[in-house]
């Protein structure tokens, strides 16, 4: 028995479950009235919302793991069924990707969905850990992974994916290839050498500090050579080590004949630390400090960057995960046509497949038996699936809604729809219109500018003042040096990244965020980005006896085990399970179904077929304010029962985000694939002029370009494969959460939520940034501008230099981390 | 001050063994998470599941 009082939840968490009476106490989402769904959780009941939460919390307590309820501050995530088969994972062709380690142990990478803070990776690790034959099993937060080992005599992948989806969470298998390893292991170097940077500065920086006050007053002259000699020994694994990038960097930028920031950074350390050590040899000052400080400071900045962007990039790893590709090929052998399951890869043209209804087309291909709808909307964005019978084209990415489907393949590989409109993306990409960068025009004349400087300084105190020329470079270096200027708009880009991927948005180009500023038209997508890309039932017309909620469970029990995006929307009008069970179901594709409920034959769909078995059609009504739909009908024994309109309906956020965006002056529009009273009605409702229908992928793209021609900047905010090319092209790509993988990997900014209100958050915050980075520039200039000339005159002391840098650098970096809080609308 | 001719080889050798061990932690994998293990302290997962 788990123990009651370990059940105490978190107070803020309790209080936000608790303050909805009828909150369910797994996931926390409101109780469907009238459900009394419970669970024994720590030995009392407590309330379910669905069948899935009740399954999750009552596996969370038997085994024991009571104590995530206790721990977490988060929700539970709320269970969704499978959407792949997971024993397709146990097949041999998938294992290449679990390597066999040297103990006969397999390694597996996993990401995991649904997971949010520390409670559920602790559960996702415990429980993994449970399955029998698992030796090993590690759970990232930061990056939604897990690592684990199994021994494959004694456990299958399967089980320890069905373990992990028991939970609610979704798991998938991922190919951790070279990109991942390279990740990791760039994110490692860097840390090794800030730390190295780190720790041998604190102790150049301790002896630095005797070396201030003169030592040789204090009758201790004769250890200054040993603390001098100390110094170096503990600067050389920074300059040999820790500062390796920084030369690495400079060289790549003269190489391709432009100044970065790295060329006055490396002068600086070389030439610091080149005179310390001759002044050590020879007698004279030392500047070990400021080498050290400057060094690790840099470091410092740059590592934060690198974390930021790294875990923004790594949520969308699922990117890659692994779908098991397989197909039934039809084998004509001299005993007659049977069914084979082959590798996608090992398929030829004019190979005859059996599609089955709910899979996804892996190839194009031509009908050859059966009749389905198919749902094209990844392909075309026409949100409604189309009529494909024997001699019709099929797409591959489509899906078979239906019925099974018999095709012969007409391309595979490289030749197949999807792969045409990937090389359209890659040329789209080449097109794209790059944005002069602010920090990026500042840098390069500073950095010339500043080294003029040095030199000339040099000139003139070795000509005409006889003052040793070594100091007063290396000073003019060192409080000029760019740092605060570096770190002006990386800290600043930084801070930003980080508050938006709070706010559920990654932002996988750092420079996207200073494009957003220049943005002056904004295109949308329709289906799934504007609108939640699915359909809903929206209205429910009564002809006969029977009243609403029963027709609507009716039409539920009927759809119940079909694929038609329509028959998701009247399983969910039943919250999800349908309280009727219909036997005897037929399906007509394209058209509707038969079947028995409760002993009366019923029909479902389209008004033509209705017509044919029911008398007195009421003409079709007109459509409420909600814009066009699309239409079903039930009738039983000859009479219409009810009509049933369907729509995808608009985001409950997008009015809001669009009236934010064109305050912001930015000219919106709507590309989109579907019909154009659809389109229209969307732009209509949401006020936007300016809406095209009917276009395929490649027209929106040369829309797109039509519009760069005339001098707009634009951002493509989209979700298909329809899209893909016009994100590539466009100045900033906006991915939505449920977007195609393949709109996701070409996108700079991602939308992580199911909602389109970060694309207004990203736009507001990425003109705070603007505003921070121009601040932190004049300050950056403004100090250098007092403080070179002294420099120059020779009274700025190296360390004092060190100091005012470090100094200015923080003031900088404070300034950034403004962005951070987030002014919520 | 003499005692600097000992100190100072002790720091030396102190750092060193600090940086081999900064070393090892990362090579190991200690700073790959910073956010789970702090919380999986708290957790008892040693109950045994219930036996039914």
């Amino acid at each position: 028995m788990a123990h009651a009082d370990a059940l105490a939840m978190r107070p803020a968490l309790e209080t936000a479950i608790a303050g909805r009476a009828t909150a369910c106490f797994h996931c926390g989402e409101e109780i469907p009235r009238g459900s009394a769904r419970t669970a024994i959780v720590g030995g009392a009941p407590r309330p379910m919302c669905c069948a899935g939460c009740q399954a999750a919390a009552e596996t969370i307590d038997r085994n024991g793991l009571g104590a995530f309820y206790a721990q977490r501050d988060t929700p539970g995530a709320r269970p969704a069924g499978a959407d792949v088969d997971l024993d397709a994972y146990d097949d041999p062709a998938l294992e290449a990707a679990c390597p066999l380690g040297a103990d006969g142990m397999r390694e597996a990478h996993l990401v995991l969905e649904g997971m949010r803070c520390a409670a559920c990776a602790w559960l996702v690790e415990a429980s993994v850990k449970r399955v029998p034959g698992v030796v090993d099993a590690s759970v990232n937060l930061a990056n939604r992974q897990a690592r684990l080992r199994f021994d494959p005599a004694r456990a299958r992948l399967s089980e320890i994916l069905e373990a992990v989806w028991a939970l609610g969470y979704r798991a998938y298998p991922f190919d951790a290839g070279r990109r991942q390893a390279g990740l990791l292991r760039e994110r490692k170097d860097a840390l090794r050498r800030l730390g190295v940077a780190g720790l041998f500065g604190m102790q150049v920086m301790m002896v630095a500090t005797a070396l201030y006050f003169d030592p040789s007053a204090s009758g201790a002259g004769r250890y200054l050579d040993l603390l001098n000699w100390l110094n170096l020994a503990m600067t050389l694994p920074i300059v040999a080590y820790a500062a390796v990038p920084f030369y690495a960097g400079a060289w790549r930028g003269l190489r391709q004949g432009h100044l970065g920031m790295d060329v006055p950074v490396t002068l600086g350390i070389v030439l610091a630390f080149a005179g310390s050590a001759w002044h050590t040899l020879r007698g004279g000052d030392t500047y070990f400090d400021s080498v050290a400080m400057f060094v690790t400071l840099l470091l410092a900045a740059r590592y934060l960057e690198l974390v930021m962007q790294q875990r923004a990039s790594s949520l969308l790893d699922h990117a890659t995960r692994i779908l098991p590709a397989f197909v039934e090929r039809i084998a004509g052998g001299g005993d007659g046509p049977r069914l084979q399951r082959v590798a996608v890869r090992d398929v030829r043209v004019g190979d005859r497949l059996l599609v089955k209804a709910g899979s996804t087309l892996p190839v194009d291909g031509i009908v050859r038996a059966g009749e389905s709808t198919v749902d094209e909307s990844v392909l075309t964005g026409e949100s409604v699936p189309v009529l494909r019978r024997a001699g019709d084209p099929v797409l591959s990415g489509s899906v078979n809604v239906e019925s099974p489907l018999e095709i012969e393949v007409t391309a595979t590989g490289s030749g197949v729809f999807m792969a045409r409109i990937a090389d359209l993306v890659a040329r789209a990409a080449g097109g794209k219109p790059a944005l002069a960068r602010l920090a990026g025009r500042v840098a390069g004349w500073f950095v010339a500018g500043v080294l003029g400087v040095a030199v000339l300084a040099a000139a003139w105190h070795g000509l005409w003042t006889g003052q040793h020329w070594l100091p007063i470079v290396i000073a003019v270096l060192v409080v000029s040096c760019p740092c605060a200027l570096a770190l002006a708009t990386p800290a600043a880009l930084t801070a930003a990244s980080g508050a938006l991927l709070e706010r559920g948005i990654a932002v996988l180009r750092t420079g996207a965020l200073e494009d957003l500023v220049a943005v002056t038209h904004l295109v949308f997508d329709k289906t799934g980005t504007l609108t939640v890309g699915r359909l809903r039932l929206q209205q429910v017309l009564v002809h006969d006896r029977l009243d609403e909620a029963a027709c609507r469970e009716i039409a539920a029990a009927l759809e119940a085990g079909s694929e038609h995006p329509l028959a998701a929307a009247f399983v969910e009008a039943c919250d999800g399970t349908p309280r009727l069970v219909a036997s005897e179901v037929t399906n007509t594709p394209g058209a509707g179904l038969e079947g028995v409920v409760d002993g009366t034959r019923y029909a479902l769909g389209s008004r033509a077929f209705i017509a044919s078995r029911a008398a007195g059609l009421p003409p079709r009504a007109p459509d409420d304010a909600g814009g066009p739909s699309q239409e079903a009908l039930l009738a039983a024994d000859g009479r219409v029962l009810a009509e049933f309109r369907l729509r995808d309906s608009i985001r409950p956020d997008a009015a809001a985000t669009v009236a934010a965006l064109r305050d912001a002056g930015i000219r919106l529009a709507i590309f989109s694939g579907d019909r154009q009273a659809v389109a229209a009605h969307i732009g209509g409702q949401l006020g936007i002029d300016d809406v095209r229908a009917d276009m395929t992928p490649a027209e929106k793209l040369a829309a797109l370009e039509n519009l760069q021609r005339e001098g707009a900047v634009v951002a493509v905010v989209g979700d298909g494969v329809n899209d893909a090319p016009m994100l590539a092209r466009a100045s900033i790509a906006i991915a939505v959460a449920n977007a195609a993988e393949h709109a996701k990997l070409s996108a700079d900014l991602v939308l992580l939520r199911d909602e389109i209100a970060g694309v207004a958050v990203a736009c507001d915050l990425a003109r705070r940034t603007r505003r921070v980075m121009r601040q932190n520039l004049w300050w950056a200039l403004g100090y250098n501008a007092i403080a070179l000339p002294l420099a120059i005159a020779g009274h700025v002391a190296p360390w004092l230099a060190a100091f005012c840098m470090s100094a200015s650098s923080l003031v900088v970096t404070v300034n950034a981390a403004r962005l951070r809080r987030i002014r919520h609308p | 001050m003499e005692i600097i001719w000992l100190l100072i080889p002790l720091s030396i050798v102190l750092v060193g063994v600090i940086a081999w061990a900064f070393l090892w932690a990362v090579n190991s994998g200690q700073f790959d998470d910073l956010d789970a293990p702090g919380t999986a302290i708290l957790m008892d997962d040693d109950k045994p599941p219930e036996q039914r």
